[in-house]
Formats: C-alpha cells, structure tokens, sequence
C-alpha cells in the first residue's frame, strides 16, 4: 500500500518522541512536588498491569480475574523479604523475585485452571484465588502479619526520581515483550486459540502451554508491580495488596482502550488515570461516584473500546488526523 | 397453478467480510415442494436464515405472501408464518417434548389453538405423544427430528423450512420423515426443502433448484435435471 | 480446632448454617436466572440488595410499618427496577459481547456503592423488628424468629420462581431463551423481551434478599460486594440453571461457613469457602444439580 511504510515509521517516531518526554521530564521538576511525576508514575504501573492482563485476556481471551493475587503475592514476597533483611531497598533482585514468585504461582494455578475451565468459569476461578490468598495473608501469622500488615523502614526512602523510573522501565519492559510475543508466531497462536480454541488444537497448536505462557508472563509483570509498590507504601496489608481495585483497574482501562490491541491498554491507562485524577482535583466529594459513571458511560456507548473505534469507524473524527492514523495502523 | 408465496430476488449475504450468496434469485410456489440441493457450504443454509430473518442480504429482496421483508428477525419471520427447523434441529434438550410442543405456539396468534394444534402434531407423530414427559435431549435421531418438525408445526406456519431433516438418520427413519413431509404438503402447508439426500428429495418435490458455492446454478422440475448430464455428474456421480 | 461440645450445639451450629444459607440462595437465584439469559455475573446483585436493605430502612424510619410488609412492596418496585435497568442499559451492550456487559455490571455495582455511599453516609445501619430478640427453643436449640420468617420467605420465594418457570408459558419461554437464543427467536419469541422479564425477576430476587438482610445484619454500602461472591459461590454449588440447586447451594455455604468459623475460627471461614468453590470449579463445574458443563467449546 502507497505509504504505508511511512506511517509505520511515524507511529514509531511518535512513540520515541513520546518516551523521550518521560525520561526528560524528571529531570526538568522537583520530583518530589511534581504532580505530574506523580500521576505518571502510577499510570506506567497501570499500563504495564494492563498491558499483562491484555496478553492473556485480550489476546488469548482467557478472562482473569486474579491479578490481585499476583500482586499480592509481589507486594508481600518484597516486604517479607526485606523485612528479614534478605534484600535491600529497590533491590532489582528482590524484585525479580517477587516477579518469578507470581510467575511460579501462575503456572501452576495456570495448568489447573486453564486445562479445565474455559470463560467465566476460568475467570471465577481465579477471582477465587486471590481471595483465598488474601484470606492465607490475614491468617499467616507472624509470616505475614495478620490483618495489621507489615511496616518496612520508610527511612530509606530517597527519591520520587527513582521510583519514576524503575515504573518508566517496567512499563517499558511489558511493552516490549508484548510487542515481541504479539508479532512473533506466538502471537499468531495466541489470537487463534482465542478465535477458535478447537480448531488451533486440530492445527497442532499447543493450547494449554501458549495460555499458560500468557498468563505466566502476565503474572510476572503484575508481580513486579506489586513489589514496587511495597517499596512506595512501606506498609504492606492484605486490605490493600489484595484490593479488587488492582484486578479492576487495569481492566477497565484495557477494555476502554481496547483490549486484544497494542495500544488500548496504553490509552486506557492515561485516559483513565487522567479522567479519576482531574475528578478527584475538580469534585472530591463526589469524584468515586463520577468515575464509576464514567465507566459505564464508557460501556454503554463504547463497548468495543476506543482502538476498535478508531480503527473501525470510518466516520470518526480521530480518524482523519494522519497522525492517528499512523500510530492505528501500527497496531 | 399457484402464485409465488415466496420470491427472493438478487440476494448477496455476508458473514462479516466473506461472502457467502452472490445474487441469488429463485421463488417457492404456494401449495408445492421445492427443493433447494446443493454440496455442503453451497450456501443453502444460508439462503434458509436469509428468509427466516436469521441472516439479513445486503443487496436484493425477500417478498413473501406479496410484501418486502425488510430488516427482518426470526420473531417477525415467525410471526408472519414462516417456520424455520434449523440445521442440527435446535431442540431445547433441556425441557420436556410438550413444552417443547408449546413454545411452538408461543405467538399470540397461534397460542389459543394450543390443544388443537397438539392433537395435530401427535396424530402426525404419535411416537411424540409417547415420550410427551420426556427430556428433548433423551430422544433418538429420528424422534428428536420429529420433535423438530412437529414444534415447528405447532405455529400453524404457511411456509415451512426445513434444514437437512434426513441428515444422520436411518433409511427407514428417513423414508418415514419424508412421507410425513408429503403428508404435510397435501394438507397445505408450503415447503422449502434442504437436502443432499438427491434421490429422496427429487421423489418428492415439485420442483428443485440447485445451489453451488452461492450462486444458483440450476434449477428445473425433477424429471427434468434427472436427465440433465451435469446434474448427473454432479449429484449422481458417474452413472452415465 | 474447636470440635463440638454437645449435640445440641452441632446443631445449633448447623441450623444457623441453614438460615445463612438461605438468604445466600435467594440472591443466588437471582444471579442464576441472570446468568442463564444474559450470560454474564452479575456482580451487582449485592450491590441492588443492599439498595433494597437501604429502602427498607429508610421506610421503618419514616413510617412505622414492620420490616416485613418490605417483602410485598419491594417486589414490584425491583422488577420495575429491573425492567428499566435492562431496557437502559444492558439491552444496548447486549450486542456488544460478554467482556461490556460485565464491564457495566461491575460499573453499576460502584456506582451504586458510591451512590449509597454520599447519600446515606457510610454508617453500618440496622433494622430492628419485633421479633429482634425473640427465639424459640427446641431441643436445646434455638431459633431466632427473625431467622425462621427469613427461611421461610427464602423457600416461598424459591417455590414461586420454580412454579413460574415450570408452570406458565413466559417462565418456559425464559428457560428456552436461556438455553438456545436462536431457537426461540424462530420460533416467535422475543429475545429482549424475555430476557428483560428474566433480569427483572433477578433484581427482584435480589431485592427479597435485602430486606432479608436488613432485619439479620448490619449493613453498609459496601457490604453488597461480599455477599455477590457469597452467591456466586452458591451457584457454583447448587450449578448453573437450576432454581433449587442455587438454594441448596446456599445452604452448603451456609452451613460450610457456620460450621468452620465455629471449628477453626471466623477468618478461615472464608478461606473454606473459596477453597471450596474452587474444587467445585474444577471438579465438578456443573455443581451439584446443574447440567450445563464447565468446559465450554
């Protein structure tokens, strides 16, 4: 097609032109006041925690409901870790760590689950995992610290700079290894289980080992981010590490970005960040009750998700700038 | 010699982006058999929910007892006396043969003749009265088809359309389905019937058109494509 | 572990096991039905219960009317409810899959918590009736008299929505609806329709377990939530479309519950519950009395 080699090469322009603004940013603020720095770094956990469920429920269509328990599991392998001084402060072990943890926990619930059940009886399954997690975390005695959670020493703390970063580089990271996986013949069989299960088998795909791949590797991400937010809160609670908000959120701002595509839960994550921050700042009364209109305006009138339609509507207004149009075909 | 009772006239149908009918014209006379034959994914099915209001066609028309169907669903199909026994017969296996019975008069029109309409149905398949209490899903190939037919009936339609009933049968059960389906014509009802079973069918029709990967290719009274030379290749395989 | 002390207290143990359990099956029913016409959770249920348990609190406050008379009047209120919750918005994401309508159920559920939330403040609220303090005694153990009439409504309700879908034409229609959308629609049923009829009978079942709720605990607008995963669990348990299996499913719940939190305490109690939703899942999806299997093609 006339072109279309260019526009690819624009998508991706924008895209380094985007990142280069991040890492940049920083640099230019007072980390440690700057609201944006701030609500930047909670929207690369979200993109990378919604890129992760993207991987195994947008493209393989396998629901799951659970990422809390890989996120629980992140937060409290980090703070039970560097409570017993095995490792540091922003320890990348300890967070590899934590990441691989979530990782084994997914494989194994992974081949149960994903060898029996399909759709929402997967989804349930692992809705139920979390909570049995976060019922063992209220109970684990002095391992986890029942219901009062684990302090860690607040004392270490140095810099928002440093959090921003390691957030920018998981981020990152989800990106590039969805990218990879999505465009190798990985992804071709990923999207063919989710098309028709049955007939990628009779083609010789390996269903159960590439649905496990996605949700391990989802896992793994989700994991790291909990371990990263165990080293910002320094307190660690089966409230608040098993909270429905983390299997939700991301969610959310996959489906509302577009889930099964590249660049939904990307979009997700901002918009949605950004919509139940500036609610928060303009109405903080009534902020909660506005964001959870916004979301069900969102489905009512955007069920397929904003890359669907953009990509999908020849109408539509976003279509016509060539630089959307650019970026959409990359996806 | 009847009217039309259905005319369909230059239909495409889509299934998304794969075309599946290119312009296909044909039209079942009131009080006869016609047959529409075809390999399998000729595209009968197809042009089947095309009338029902499964499928809608993207080009062309659907006139029915004289008027356009437009946008129209399986419950506007029904309501307008067209029944449907889909492929694979759809029964509701998780609910007994009568209410299977009943919900095939489900529509206001045809409910208050309940009783009637059930003492018809058994007369024709008293095998059904039998197992009135049964689960649908309990019933044998045969039954489970008669099952099919019978609730179909029970909406008292004047087109009836009817999927490959003979498909996985045995031939007596087949041979049995296929008197009742006279049986059904004799007392006025219209049919549009789906086949590969050729020989059976032609036995029985009226008038036969053909189907091939969605283009309508041939069509004539029985005897006529019985001697025609590519119907004979084609169907009939190579007996000269 | 706590074993038992007497006979009487096993079965005391037991018998408030079966009157939790009943009001978990009553929500659970509801969650069934919706299940079975829309194909999706309807993780909002115990949201709508608790809105329920907020108008009947609100109806003692200004009125002097026992709780009870809530039973009668929230019925038709809920359906109607229902109705236009199903015509407003799930009609329109009907088309759009499963993942949307889930979606906007889960947005519902917090809106609604929100809702609750700045309205009526987040203070645990209670409704007391006159029968708050009275029990019967038999055999050395006892019934709370609340409990019973709550037993007693959750089989009434149960008994009613079995007749319905057995005995009248529109309660076939929504059986048939559920198990082949196609089917029924050629054969002259409306879809929406039916499963507008379907959700409004869930709502309303979901609105029976509030008011149940209300007279039993104390209740605040975030406590739907629990009691969603509660009935889920009870489905699971009794299996999918089936209106008895959700009751006795939520009897099992009930009973499982009362009977752990007496033996290993009332923290485990929950774990219990999900361990055992989740051998149920993968042992036996179809639960107990259901039919429809897990493993969907």
């Amino acid at each position: 097609m006339r072109g279309k080699l260019n526009s690819g090469k624009t998508g991706w322009a924008v895209g380094f032109i985007v990142l280069a603004f991040f890492v940049i940013y920083p640099f230019l603020v007072n980390t440690e006041r700057s609201y944006l720095v701030y609500f930047l770094y909670m929207t690369f956990i979200y993109v990378a925690m919604a890129q992760g469920w993207n991987l195994a429920g947008g493209y393989t269509g396998q629901v799951s409901l659970g990422q809390h328990a890989f996120f629980g599991v992140g937060c409290y392998v980090t703070a039970i870790l560097w409570r017993a001084k095995a490792i540091g402060y922003l320890d990348p072990l300890g967070m590899v760590l934590s990441g691989i943890c979530a990782v084994i926990l997914a494989i194994l619930v992974g081949l149960l689950l994903l060898s029996k059940l399909r759709g929402d009886y997967f989804a349930l399954g692992t809705l139920g995992l979390g909570e049995i997690l976060h019922v063992i975390a209220i109970n684990g005695g002095r391992v986890t610290q029942g219901p009062m959670g684990i302090n860690l020493p607040s004392d270490a703390y140095i810099s928002m700079t440093y959090y921003y970063f390691i957030a920018l580089a998981i981020a990152v990271l989800t990106l590039i290894v969805v990218l990879v996986m999505t465009r190798s013949s990985i992804g071709l069989a990923l999207v063919a289980i989710r098309e028709n299960e049955v007939a990628a088998a009779a083609n010789g795909v390996a269903v159960l080992k590439y649905k496990v791949i996605a949700f391990a590797a989802g896992a793994f991400v989700t994991g790291l981010c909990g371990s990263l937010n165990a080293y910002y809160t320094f307190h660690i609670d089966s409230a608040g590490a098993f909270d429905l908000d983390w299997v939700m959120v991301p969610i959310l701002m996959t489906i509302l970005g577009g889930s099964g595509t590249f660049l939904g839960p990307i979009l997700g994550a901002f918009i949605l960040s950004g919509v139940y921050e500036l609610a928060n700042m303009v109405m903080p009364q009534l902020h909660p009750i506005f964001s959870a209109a916004f979301i069900v305006l969102v489905t009512l009138f955007l069920p397929d998700g904003l890359m669907k339609y953009i990509t999908g509507h020849k109408e539509g207004v976003l279509r016509r700038l060539p630089l959307f149009r650019a970026i959409a075909r990359e996806t | 010699m009847g009217s039309p009772l259905l005319e369909v006239e230059h239909v495409d149908v889509f299934y998304g982006v794969a075309q599946a009918l290119w312009d296909v014209s044909f039209s079942v006379e009131e009080r006869k058999i016609t047959a529409l034959l075809g390999a399998n994914g000729a595209g009968k099915s197809t042009l089947l929910k095309a009338i029902s209001g499964v499928v809608q066609p993207t080009k062309g028309r659907i006139v029915y007892a004289g008027s356009p169907l437009v946008d129209c669903r399986p419950e506007m199909a029904a309501s307008s006396g067209i029944s449907h026994v889909p492929e694979g017969r759809r029964l509701f296996s998780g609910l007994t043969v009568l209410e299977n019975l009943e919900l095939g008069a489900y529509l206001p029109s045809v409910r208050p003749m309940t009783k009637e309409s059930l003492a018809r149905v058994f007369g024709l398949f008293p095998v059904l009265k039998s197992r009135m209490r049964q689960l649908a899903g309990t019933l044998s190939g045969g039954e489970q088809q008669m099952l099919a037919i019978g609730r179909a009936l029970m909406a008292r339609p004047t087109l009836l359309l009817l999927d490959e009933p003979s498909l996985g049968l045995a031939p007596i059960v087949v041979k049995l389905l296929f008197d009742i389906i006279k049986k059904l014509n004799r007392d006025g009802v219209t049919i549009l019937l789906v086949e590969q079973n050729v020989r059976k069918t032609l036995e029985i029709a009226d008038y036969a058109f053909v189907l091939k990967t969605g283009v309508m290719r041939m069509e004539g009274q029985p005897a006529q494509l019985l001697d025609d030379p590519e119907f004979r290749q084609a169907f009939l395989g190579r007996i000269g | 572990m706590h074993w038992f002390s007497s006979l009487a207290t096993f079965l005391q143990v037991l018998v408030n096991g079966v009157f939790l359990g009943c009001m978990y099956g009553v929500a659970a029913i509801g969650l069934s039905l919706v299940f079975g016409c829309m194909q999706i959770i309807f993780i909002a249920q115990g949201a709508v219960m608790i809105l329920a348990a907020y108008c009947i609190f609100w109806m003692v406050t200004f009125t002097s009317l026992s709780p009870f008379w809530g039973f009668l009047f929230i019925i038709p209120v809920f359906v109607g409810f229902g109705f236009a919750m199903y015509t407003g918005l799930f009609q329109r994401v009907a088309k759009a899959g499963k993942n949307p309508s889930l979606l906007l159920a889960f947005g519902l559920m917090v809106l609604l918590e929100h809702v609750m939330a700045f309205v009526f403040s987040s203070d645990y609220r209670t409704v007391k009736t006159k029968f708050a303090s009275t029990a019967l005694g038999l055999g050395g153990v006892t019934f709370s008299v609340n409990r019973i009439i709550v037993a007693i409504v959750a089989c009434a309700a149960t008994a009613l929505v079995f007749l319905f879908l057995k005995k009248t034409i529109l309660g076939k229609a929504v059986r048939a609806v559920s198990e082949d959308m196609g089917a029924a629609a050629l054969l002259g049923m409306r879809p929406e329709w039916v499963s507008a009829v379907t959700f409004s009978i869930g709502i309303a079942l979901a609105g029976v377990a509030g008011v149940a709720t209300c007279v039993i605990f104390p209740f605040d607008p975030y406590f739907g939530f629990i009691f969603s995963l509660k009935a889920l669990i009870a489905v699971a348990f009794g299996g999918l479309g089936s209106v008895g299996g959700a009751l006795l499913g939520g009897v099992i719940l009930g009973v499982l519950e009362s009977m752990s939190a007496y033996t290993i305490g009332g923290g485990w109690a929950d774990a219990v519950a999900y361990a055992a939703f989740l051998l149920v899942l993968i042992f036996r999806p179809e639960g107990i009395l259901g039919r429809s299997s897990g493993e969907k093609a």
